[in-house]
């Protein structure tokens, strides 16, 4: 997966990153699931086949990006601790962005454009 | 009692320990077995009389005091007395390991020079670690530390505190006491002339190593000195800077002759949470009208003239080891592009000496970081309040650091995750049990005033300038990869699985360090150990015991385990690799950690260093690391060249001074510990563009040398 966007179910700052970066997927037509995911670091605390609720939308959780269908989106990666898989991508605080295996942003929102041109990159 | 025994008694000399000689008396045993072991009379007459006749049968016409001692402790010990054994005997050193001190030294601790200060000192050590391991420690405790099971650091000063970061405002408001109460020494008030407040700095460094064990710094050093340098010219600021550096640097005074263990953590530009903070002026004035923010010029001159005169090196072009060059950074600025001037400058000194440290302040990491000593992150969020801020009082430090050692718990776990961890948290506890003792014992030793320094009062309300209650409670670790590769077959950057497992490891003991503040309130943190001489003390008691199941560095007496959780230091990776890995154990240390970039370039380019540091700082989780550039300087004709040479490049002179970053210091090779020499021969040096490096084959040839003869 060439983007990952790590968020907590808790973090102030995740829910206009996670917002901004669909917006800016759907303008470079990025598929989720195939060409980015979202994975809740805190993800044990959502059922994976169940809807959360973040920041007033509803979000799939599936167990794996492979689990992402078209029709249920959007959706995140949960029921189960990523914070190991964050931490081998440097990632100790969201929202974090990871593209090539290599953290874009870190713990502050970009604006649009910075994000554009990162993902076009 | 016979006549013989009688005519005995009279004959007997004894030699004492108050430098006198007196007849022998039995009675003067009894007593003291009274009074030192509080055994009853009957009892210590028993004891006595039996000593008695040991004498008698030995037919002496002289003994020593320490030996009537003995001969007691044998018969304590006949009769099943082993506590009181422990309470009366004697604590000291062989003949003979004395003479070796005098005659050769001690490559325990690569800071001491052989001096007659120094062998006095490791006399002292003696004396105060076994009164440590018998007398202040529980049997097993001490047990723990013998067998290896954890590292209790600084056994020797274990009746002080450990590191410290000091707030030089409260010195400059209200002066200095050396001594802490100014009974022994002149108290000076707040320094009204700028060279008298940096040779305050200075002293207050050296007069509180007095009463500490570990290093000593000050946090926002050239921030907080920048209202003392306004209105000079760069000339003489840079005096200032150099005056601090030489007297850090040549004061040899510090615990049994060497240099103050000291740091200070600087800044770029004043740091935000000072910004509307009062500043103190020249003569301790403070006015709310004049903050920080006033002194923006003055904190940059004072960083651009300490840089300069680290970058200049002594009168013979040799660095300044001490005080540690710490330098304050933000992945964001960097990001941004912001103090690319004074990076690119800092990045000439890390090219040239290796002298910085970078603190990188992650998002993860609290407001106030300030590093320490080797590498200990004094989280100042937890002891501060916002009086201390504002009151120029921000200060804190270690009280004691205890190490666990990895690698032991996997031989016993036999690859059992459940059972490994549950040998954790019994070897945790013993290092609980450990610093919750040590504060115990600090808490007596202020009250008793046995640390004036550190128990002068702080303000009206009584307060003391260390305060047990908010200093760091210190576990390390040792030996992360070794452990993976004995649990799981595999180290740490050969396998995901493995280095998931230690990931799970560390978290597994932050939370328990974690729940350690929950119950008791204090301020405990999982921190890097420095490691400098346990992690080669634990390798060869591993060895040992444990002989061809232990998995470490080296062989036979040069074996060693790798440092916390750093990569395998030979290991044959790319730099990109090994500092990801480490990278990801960063944020799960809350008490410091520390990363190494071992440089192979003799002539490392500034620009080279600032690509590798802007790529450190905004890729990874690191949050304090240096670039380490071996030195050779030659005794011959004083020439200082990057590298390890074994010639002088300038006078062909094979007299040569190694000088390398042993841990999270630099120092003289000559002085290193086998386990360290032999990390020096194996460590994997870089380019700053990630390209592998080998040693030159004579120079690896003269290490192995060191080696062998220690």
């Amino acid at each position: 997966m060439r983007t990952i966007l790590f968020t907590s179910t808790r973090c102030p700052k995740c829910p206009r990153f996670r917002k901004m970066l669909r917006e800016a997927a759907k303008e470079l037509g990025l598929v989720e699931g195939r060409d980015f995911i979202e994975k809740l670091i805190d993800g044990e605390t959502v059922k994976i086949g169940t809807r959360a609720k973040l920041e007033g939308q509803e979000y799939y959780i599936v167990g794996s990006e492979k689990d992402i269908k078209p029709s249920e989106t959007p959706a995140a990666i949960g029921g189960q601790d990523c914070t190991i898989e964050a931490l081998q991508y440097q990632v100790a605080s969201t929202p974090a962005l990871i593209i090539d295996g290599e953290i874009a942003f870190i713990g502050e929102i970009p604006t649009k454009e910075e994000l554009l041109k990162k993902l076009k990159a | 009692m016979g006549a013989e025994n009688n005519n005995y008694k009279r004959k007997l000399i004894v030699r004492t320990s108050k430098t006198l000689l007196e007849g022998f008396d039995a009675a003067k045993i009894a007593d003291s077995l009274v009074r030192e072991a509080e055994l009853e009379r009957k009892t210590a007459d028993m004891i006595a009389g039996e000593v008695e006749e040991e004498l008698s049968r030995l037919k002496l016409d002289y003994i020593t005091a320490p030996l009537i001692r003995e001969i007691a402790n044998v018969k304590l010990l006949e009769h099943g007395m082993e506590k009181e054994r422990a309470k009366y005997t004697r604590l000291g050193m062989p003949v003979y390991d004395v003479a070796n001190l005098v005659g050769f030294g001690s490559k325990e601790n690569a800071n001491l020079q052989y001096n007659p200060e120094t062998v006095h000192k490791l006399m002292a050590d003696q004396i105060s670690k076994e009164y440590a391991l018998i007398s202040l420690l529980p049997l097993n405790l001490a047990d723990a530390h013998m067998a290896g099971e954890i590292h209790i650091h600084d056994l020797d000063y274990f009746i002080r505190p450990f590191c410290f970061s000091h707030d030089i405002r409260f010195f400059l408001k209200n002066g200095f006491k050396a001594d802490g109460v100014g009974n022994h020494t002149a108290i000076a008030g707040p320094a009204r002339r700028p060279e008298v407040a940096f040779l305050h700095a200075a002293k207050v460094l050296a007069a509180s190593q007095t009463n500490c064990a570990g290093g000593q710094g000050f946090s926002y050093f050239n921030t907080f000195l920048a209202p003392y340098v306004t209105g000079l010219d760069y000339k003489k600021v840079k005096q200032l800077a150099q005056m601090f550096i030489y007297e850090l640097s040549q004061m040899y005074v510090a615990r049994g002759g060497q240099v103050v263990f000291s740091s200070i953590d600087t800044d770029m530009t004043v740091p935000k949470q000072f910004m509307d903070v009062p500043a103190v002026q020249i003569g301790g004035v403070v006015q709310d009208s004049v903050t920080y923010a006033n002194y923006e010029d003055e904190v940059k001159t004072l960083f651009n003239a300490l840089v300069d005169v680290y970058y200049e090196g002594d009168y013979i072009g040799k660095p300044f080891n001490f005080p540690k060059f710490e330098l304050q950074t933000y992945p964001e600025d960097i990001r941004k592009g912001c103090h690319e001037e004074e990076l690119l400058k800092v990045s000439a000194l890390a090219a040239k000496f290796g002298t910085p440290y970078y603190i990188v302040n992650q998002p993860y990491m609290p407001e106030f970081a300030c590093y320490q000593c080797c590498s200990f992150l004094m989280p100042l969020d937890k002891s501060k309040t916002d009086e201390d801020v504002t009151n120029g009082t921000i200060r804190g430090g270690g009280l004691q650091v205890v190490t666990i050692n990895l690698p032991q718990i996997a031989y016993s776990a036999n690859g059992d995750d459940a059972k490994f961890l549950e040998i954790l948290d019994e070897r945790m506890g013993k290092a609980r049990g450990v610093l919750l003792l040590k504060r115990d014992i600090i808490k007596k030793n202020l009250k008793n005033n046995l640390l004036p320094f550190m128990s002068q009062k702080i303000n009206d309300k009584g307060e003391m300038y260390l305060e047990p209650d908010k200093q760091s409670y210190i576990i390390g670790l040792l030996g992360m990869n070794e452990m993976v590769k004995a649990h799981t077959g595999q180290e740490l950057h050969e396998s995901d699985e493995a280095w998931r497992f230690a990931l799970k490891v560390m978290r597994h003991m932050k939370d328990k360090v974690a729940e350690y503040r929950g119950e008791t309130g204090l301020n405990f943190s999982l921190a890097r150990t420095p490691a400098e001489s346990c992690s080669y003390r634990l390798a060869q008691i591993d060895l040992r015991k444990y002989k061809d199941k232990a998995v470490t560095n080296g062989k036979g007496d040069n074996a060693y385990y790798t440092n916390s959780f750093h990569v395998r230091p030979s290991a044959d990776i790319p730099l990109w690799k090994r500092l990801t890995v480490e990278g990801a154990f960063h944020p799960l240390t809350d008490g410091g950690a520390m990363s190494h970039v071992f440089l192979s370039e003799a002539n490392p380019t500034a620009e080279g260093i600032y690509e590798l540091t802007k790529k450190i700082a905004t890729k990874t989780a690191i949050q304090y690391y240096s670039y380490t550039k071996d030195l050779s300087v030659c005794l011959d004709c004083d020439f200082t060249a990057g590298g390890l040479m074994y010639k002088c490049p300038k006078c062909g002179s094979e007299k040569i001074d190694w000088w390398s970053r042993i841990t999270g210091y630099y120092q003289n090779v000559s002085g290193w510990n086998k386990g360290k020499l032999a990390e020096l021969a194996q460590r994997r040096r870089y380019g700053t563009a990630g390209d592998l490096h080998e040693l030159q084959p004579d120079v690896r040839r003269k290490l192995d040398g060191k080696l062998i003869s220690g």
